[in-house]
């Protein structure tokens, strides 16, 4: 955000492969885990994300820049002419372009989002999970979310014979 | 918190894959079931049943409820409701029947639909316009508009309502689907006011069995496919066999099996018949009881074929091992020792439709119940709906496995 306002409060976030992120405190506290840190004051300098690598917390923070209620300067200019439908239609599509990552992206995308409590996010990596596992056989879901499938042999034969349907 | 050090989606956290449970539809909760073993556990701890065990469905879809679709409620945990969608295009279904894994529907036209609620698939069956007694009225734009049914000039609209009571009972000869043979199946539906016709897989046409007429006042109660032919029993316990096996022309070769009945046609409420894996064919019958005239009494009878008569099982016995699952579904007999939780001869009733008017409202009989056979016990799993009185609410939906 090149064009900060003055007076913004800024939070650091570092994650565990030692990238620091510096953001807006409203942006972080998309997150609800990050806004009780800071609430319980446990943010002074910097908060360490155990877990997240850089690259999944940059992507983590584009995704609450974007989502944050919107009363910085772009934010503003924009809500001002634009009604807000168009708005979250805007932001869906945004979404729906974010969220074209490969499985391990999106894989790590749901555990951040669980674990930093992000709803809309948690929400839209769920979704993607849901729409693979509604809209595919279950061979294909095995190979598109790379599950080990450790059933025993027999089990398997058990698998398929109680859900014959959902290999077709 | 759960440990987010997870590296394959099998092991997500159960908190992450419960969120996922609460927002798939029933097909999609039992293939996230059989992915892997963890996600087995993690279904089982948010409550999603096994796949195989019965279901009941409900018959037509709630007026109030957003989604188009049916709820579906497993014989182990009737509480929970799972919703499956209609299949895409579908509003408006109304289920009569259930057979060989398949469900059957009338849907918006009236029209029968074999159809797989967990794949989608959907097979039509021929018109409803076949059908001797019913004709159809069209729309300017050529559209259907109602039906004329008998010797009524009495319209009956919209398109759907006569399909919504017409059917009492569809049941099909085998798995129609393309992987068990090439769904060479046979369809049988009793209808309207006591005819029966069959259709064939890929014939456009119903064949219509014998008129009724000189059945006087009894009617049908029920039909099964049982080693290669169908038979069906009326109130009064005639039992008879249709044999299809000649050319689509000709009418439907039909055999008296026990002509007298078993002599009972007061106080029936209805019967069944049942195609047993060891493979006899057996009768439930269910009547009020003579003492208790609010009650119901379930006797059980082997339907011997080849020796035309009826044999009386003991009560205690009659089921052995097995458990049986009646209403408008096709009877399924299953081992107890494929459902564990099930309980051994025992009865699962889902009300049918009852043809007769003085068993309407029959307390200890109406919604679903379950019957011990040896101890004469009903035990209520889901109460029927006040709202309804005359129309079954569920019919109960055996995947086939």
């Amino acid at each position: 955000m090149a064009t900060r306002e003055a007076g913004k409060k800024m939070i650091m976030l570092k994650s565990p492969d030692g990238m620091e992120f510096e953001v807006e405190e409203a942006v972080a506290m998309e997150s609800q885990t990050i806004r009780k840190m800071i609430e319980d004051d446990c943010a002074d300098t910097a908060i360490l994300i155990p877990n997240i690598n850089s690259k999944i917390l940059s992507r983590v923070i584009e995704y609450c820049n974007k989502h944050v209620p919107t009363t910085g300067a772009t934010g503003a200019a924009a809500s001002d002419t634009v009604a807000p439908a168009a708005l979250a239609e805007d932001l869906k599509i945004w979404d729906a372009e974010f969220i074209k990552v490969n499985r391990a992206t999106r894989f790590n995308l749901i555990q951040a989002a669980s674990y930093l409590n992000i709803k809309g996010l948690l929400d839209l990596t769920s979704q993607t999970t849901i729409d693979t596992i509604s809209d595919n056989s279950l061979e294909e879901i095995r190979s598109f979310l790379s599950t080990k499938n450790d059933y025993l042999p027999e089990e398997e034969q058990t698998i398929r014979r109680e859900n014959q349907w959902a290999f077709q | 918190m759960a440990d987010h050090c997870a590296s394959s989606w099998s092991d997500l956290p159960w908190d992450l894959l419960d969120r996922i449970v609460q927002h798939l539809e029933l097909p999609g909760t039992l293939a996230m079931a059989a992915v892997c073993t963890s996600w087995r556990s993690a279904a089982a701890a948010s409550g999603v049943p096994r796949s195989g065990t019965p279901w009941l469905v409900s018959r037509e879809s709630e007026p109030l409820t957003k989604t188009k679709g049916s709820e579906f409620r497993n014989v182990l945990d009737p509480d929970k409701i799972h919703m499956v969608s209609y299949p895409q295009g579908r509003r408006n279904l109304s289920w009569c029947g259930a057979s060989h894994g398949w469900l059957i529907a009338s849907d918006e036209l009236s029209n029968l639909l074999i159809c797989n609620p967990f794949t989608l698939a959907m097979i039509p069956l021929p018109p409803i316009t076949d059908l001797e007694c019913v004709e159809g009225v069209y729309d300017n734009d050529r559209s259907i508009a109602g039906y004329y049914y008998g010797n009524s000039d009495k319209l009956i609209s919209p398109p759907d309502y006569i399909g919504r009571w017409f059917y009492q009972k569809v049941v099909l000869s085998s798995d129609p689907s393309p992987s068990h043979g090439g769904g060479d199946y046979i369809a049988m539906a009793i209808y309207g006011n006591n005819q029966v016709s069959f259709a064939r897989a890929r014939e456009n046409s119903w064949r219509h069995g014998t008129a009724l007429s000189e059945m006087g006042k009894d009617s049908y109660a029920d039909c099964v496919y049982h080693n290669g032919r169908f038979y069906t029993v009326t109130m009064c316990g005639v039992v008879e066999t249709w044999d299809l096996n000649k050319e689509p022309a000709h009418e439907p070769n039909k055999q008296v099996i026990i002509a007298g009945g078993d002599g009972r046609y007061r106080r029936i409420l209805t019967r069944f018949l049942v195609s047993t894996p060891w493979g006899c064919l057996l009768q439930i019958r269910t009547q009020r009881r003579n003492d208790h005239p609010r009650k119901v009494m379930v006797d059980v009878f082997e339907v011997n074929v080849k020796e035309r008569k009826l044999v009386r099982l003991s009560s205690a016995t009659a089921f052995q091992e097995y458990t049986v699952f009646v209403g408008l579904n096709e009877s399924v007999c299953l081992h107890t020792k494929d459902y564990k939780e099930l309980r051994p001869n025992h009865v699962y009733f889902a009300t049918p439709w009852l043809t007769q008017e003085a068993n309407f409202g029959l307390r200890g009989w109406k919604g679903v119940v379950i019957y011990d056979l040896e101890n004469q016990t009903f035990e209520e799993v889901l109460p029927a709906s006040k709202h309804s009185a005359f129309c079954p609410q569920q019919v109960w939906f055996i995947p086939n496995i």
